[in-house]
């Protein structure tokens, strides 16, 4: 009984604190003296530094003056733009009627983007932070927001995640106005759609959905819009927060959700009928639902001729089997199945263990490890470190070390082979580095049994697995043979008429009609 | 899920796999097997892989000696030996890659099949491995230098796949042999090597076959009687025939495609085999003077038949009258064509076939001569396609 009521404590002490989240919503009217409401402003703003308040005097025609004033925060704002298209307006020419009960004529006056009443103070302070001026007035009881944001943003630039040879140069920044604005540009349609939504009661990070009304399944966007409504955090610190926070299988290794930085991959994302997070702060854009299949697409792949892509697909299949497997079949082979190596290799295969000091597992998990510190190292290191490391990787870990007797020098191509080929499948690179590692303790336990038994396995949990309902591993399991076409292999353009079935879409051709081929008109 | 995982982890132990995890550097590999008989004894002697990595021999090849270690140990079994060398080799020995097994004439004259019972039973035998029969001793052979690779026995076993050049030996592995012996008809045929001096080195060479009649040894083909008998085995994939037409003038066929019918009929006790051999060849070597024309043709395919017939003839008489042995498909054939008499017939099938009359029929065609028409300097030979015709 006890226990009982420490739970029932424990969740009413989890609703306060929802309602704590929901505190920005809390209502609070302006006051019509305009010093009151300056006086709450400074209360809740602090004395922050960035924090701007501008006095000023706005002249009417009969003589009054009405003391105002427009507060908004240092830098997210456009200096010039608050000069001239604020303050200019406002001072100079004297406004001709007397003021109604709103801030319609002075609204009118304003030659900014977009200006609108508040009447709530609280929710007006997080506009201005969220880089907007608010301009109040003395006599109303209500502010104006104007939106003239400008603050500093990257330069639209090539993502270095993901190249293409033969593909648009853009890639997404850190604010999510310009990312939508690419989308835009590469969906003009209105029933592409954007909605917005708030995340973190400390970050305020915005998190913009993007799909396109008619095309994608609304059950999903519903599915995203609760999830997110769901999440009551102080910060979202990057799209991995948000990403993992609505994952259906958060435990899982393998990622359920995708990510791409590039907006024409967005963009045609967006037409298979997918919903795109766009976070607010990064540039990288989640997608979902994400099929294990994307990892071996590529952008490039529609680019290229169908049968390069195909080619390159087949091989990104290879590559991923060497990348998980190659250690673990090797070991199993050399100390289980002995029977199964070559005959004209074994001789030098029995020449590299011989000097070799350790066990073999212990040889290959050294030897994976090792490089797996190299890869870390390489990544964070800076870049003016960077030819030391080589030095120190390529030439300590690869040559003295077999020359030395440590390791074996087949351990060493083995385990760079399953290295470099995880490096044709960068989506889950990371990934194949713990199955690697997984596959490879099985099976120096249990020979090829236990490899067969890890990869049974791994096949089991990821055909479990689920992508916000859609399942992971379509179009093959369950199947949908039709989109096998942009499979394994891709077809050729042409026949790709129809949206791909794996991903529920309500608009199921996507080609109405196409030149013929051959046509001689 | 965890109770899941636990139930799977827990049923490994419960289920058989490979359990024999060991190092790669804890095991002796075994590359060939000779077997011999000594004091009423198996000598078994074992070529291992020589295990220290030694740089200079690995990189320059060398003449690929000093890469194996030869052992020799006489036991009552073959398993005891076997597990008896660990002694010796100080490992345990790893059979999984035996390609050569060398049985000495003395083992085989004698009852080598029971000997060869673990190498069947035993999982750890491959059976794409290769017999060989030896009049010298199968330790001799194993520690003959080799010329290429780093193993003799892995030499030896590289060789039987050349018989699309060569067709004067018989190859097979041992699961054809197990095939042969436990078929209608327990005979089978072993290639057969030798120790032959080349200039300084000592080589190994693979002539003839063994013959084998009920588990037994009771003789042995020359190379050219092997050659009829890959013509009566239908095993001959290329390989060349040299006829003469004249003294001293010789041509060479290269066989490109050849296929031997063996067609038997069964009148009670009486056998008569009709045998279809039909050849396609290139003319590759001509160093007769003739102009390869028809006629020519003609005269060589009918030369090549003659030889080829004869060939046949010759491994039929030895096997018929000398050895009574059937090593050729026809028992086989017979047993397919007369699945019922064979019942009756089947005790008593090596006098059939010993007093069987066999028609040989041999058809050679040249289908293809070579690049150039004839051999000798054309001076005396209108230049028909002289691009030049009014210049000298």
């Amino acid at each position: 009984m006890k226990r009982y009521a420490n739970i029932k404590k424990l969740l009413k002490n989890m609703k306060e604190r929802q309602k704590e989240g929901n505190s920005n919503d809390k209502w609070q009217p302006f006051s019509t003296n305009i010093n009151e409401n300056e006086k709450t402003l400074r209360q809740q703003l602090g004395t922050s530094q960035d924090v701007m308040f501008t006095k000023f005097t706005i002249k009417l025609q009969n003589g009054d003056r009405l003391s105002a004033m427009l507060v908004a925060i240092d830098g997210l704002v456009k200096e010039d733009a608050k000069r001239d298209n604020v303050l200019k307006p406002l001072i100079e020419n004297p406004l001709q009627e007397k003021l109604n009960k709103d801030l319609k004529q002075i609204q009118e006056r304003l030659s900014t983007k977009k200006a609108t009443l508040e009447d709530n103070l609280s929710k007006a302070v997080f506009q201005i932070l969220k880089a907007k001026a608010l301009l109040i007035v003395d006599g109303f009881n209500n502010g104006l927001l104007i939106t003239i944001e400008g603050f500093e943003t990257r330069a639209i630039e090539e993502p270095d995640t993901e190249q293409a040879v033969r593909g648009a140069r853009e890639g997404f920044i850190e604010s999510t106005g310009v990312n939508v604005s690419l989308l835009r540009r590469r969906v003009a349609h209105p029933s592409l759609r954007f909605e917005t939504i708030e995340i973190g009661k400390f970050s305020q990070t915005g998190v913009t959905i993007a799909y396109i009304k008619d095309i994608v399944d609304l059950d999903l966007v519903q599915r995203v819009k609760h999830r997110l409504d769901k999440i009551k955090v102080d910060s979202i610190s990057s799209s991995g927060d948000v990403e993992q926070l609505i994952e259906d299988h958060p435990y899982s290794i393998l990622p359920t959700i995708g990510n791409t930085e590039r907006p024409d991959k967005a963009a045609a994302l967006l037409m298979e009928g997918r919903v795109l997070l766009l976070i607010d702060g990064n540039p990288f854009c989640l997608y979902v639902p994400h099929l294990f299949l994307e990892s071996f697409q590529n952008i490039e792949d529609y680019n290229s001729r169908p049968y390069y892509s195909s080619f390159i697909r087949l091989l990104r299949f290879l590559a991923f089997f060497i990348s998980i497997s190659f250690p673990a079949l090797y070991i199993s082979v050399l100390n289980f199945n002995k029977s199964l190596i070559p005959s004209d290799m074994i001789v030098p295969l029995i020449q590299a263990r011989e000097t070799v000091p350790f066990p073999l597992a212990m040889e290959v998990i050294m030897m994976i490890l090792m490089f797996e510190v190299v890869r870390e190292a390489g990544v964070r290191l800076p870049k003016q470190l960077g030819s030391a490391l080589s030095i120190v990787g390529a030439l300590i870990l690869g040559d003295v070390s077999v020359s030395a007797g440590l390791v074996g020098a087949p351990t060493i191509v083995i385990v760079s082979i399953s290295y470099i080929a995880a490096f044709v499948i960068t989506p889950i690179a990371d990934v194949t580095a713990l199955i690697r590692i997984g596959l490879f303790i099985a099976s120096s336990v249990f020979g090829s049994y236990g490899l067969c038994m890890a990869m049974l396995g791994l096949l089991t949990h990821m055909v479990s697995l689920t992508s916000l309902g859609v399942p992971y591993m379509t179009p093959f399991s369950p199947s949908h043979f039709q989109d096998w076409k942009d499979g394994i292999i891709r077809f050729p353009t042409k026949l790709l008429k129809q949206r791909p079935k794996s991903i529920p879409n309500k608009r199921t051709t996507r080609m109405k009609s196409l030149p013929k081929t051959g046509d001689k008109q | 899920m965890i109770r899941t995982i636990f139930i799977m982890i827990c049923s490994l132990f419960l289920l058989t796999g490979c359990w024999n995890n060991q190092e790669l550097d804890k095991t002796a590999l075994v590359h060939g097997v000779g077997l011999d008989k000594s004091d009423e004894q198996l000598k078994i002697s074992v070529e291992i892989i020589k295990p220290t990595s030694n740089q200079e021999g690995g990189q320059g090849g060398g003449k690929g000696s000093g890469q194996h270690i030869i052992l020799e140990k006489n036991a009552d079994t073959f398993l005891e030996g076997a597990r008896e060398l660990i002694r010796y080799a100080k490992r345990r020995l790893q059979f999984g890659h035996a390609r050569a097994w060398i049985i000495s004439e003395r083992l085989a004259k004698g009852n080598f099949f029971q000997v060869l019972d673990s190498v069947s039973r035993d999982q750890m035998f491959r059976l794409n491995s290769h017999p060989f029969v030896t009049q010298e001793d199968p330790s001799d052979i194993l520690s003959t230098p080799t010329l290429y690779e780093n193993l003799t026995s892995l030499e030896l076993v590289t060789a039987l796949e050349q018989t699309q050049f060569i067709a004067e030996y018989a190859p097979l592995t041992l699961r054809e042999f197990y095939k042969l012996t436990e078929g209608p008809i327990p005979n089978a045929y072993i290639p057969m090597i030798s120790i032959k001096k080349a200039g300084e080195q000592t080589i190994t060479s693979i002539d003839g076959t063994a013959v084998i009649k009920n588990n037994q040894m009771v003789g042995k083909l020359n190379t050219e009687e092997t050659m009829g008998l890959n013509w009566l085995l239908n095993h001959v994939e290329g390989g060349s025939t040299t006829v003469s037409l004249d003294e001293n003038e010789k041509v060479s066929l290269e066989i490109t495609k050849a296929k031997t019918k063996t067609k038997p009929i069964l009148n009670g006790r009486q056998l008569n085999v009709g045998i279809q051999t039909k050849i396609e060849g290139t003319l590759s070597d001509n160093m007769t003077t003739k102009i390869s024309n028809e006629a020519f043709f003609k005269e060589i395919e009918k030369k090549v038949s003659h030889h080829v017939q004869n060939e046949i003839h010759t491994t039929l008489k030895k096997l018929q009258k000398e050895l009574e042995t059937d090593i050729t498909e026809i028992g086989l054939e017979t047993h397919r064509t007369y699945p019922e008499q064979w019942q009756t017939i089947h005790s008593e099938w090596n006098d059939i076939f010993a007093n069987a009359k066999i028609s040989i029929d041999v058809d050679a065609n040249i289908t293809h001569e070579g690049l150039i028409n004839e051999s000798d300097p054309r001076e005396h030979r209108k230049p028909y396609n002289n691009p030049y015709p009014f210049s000298k």
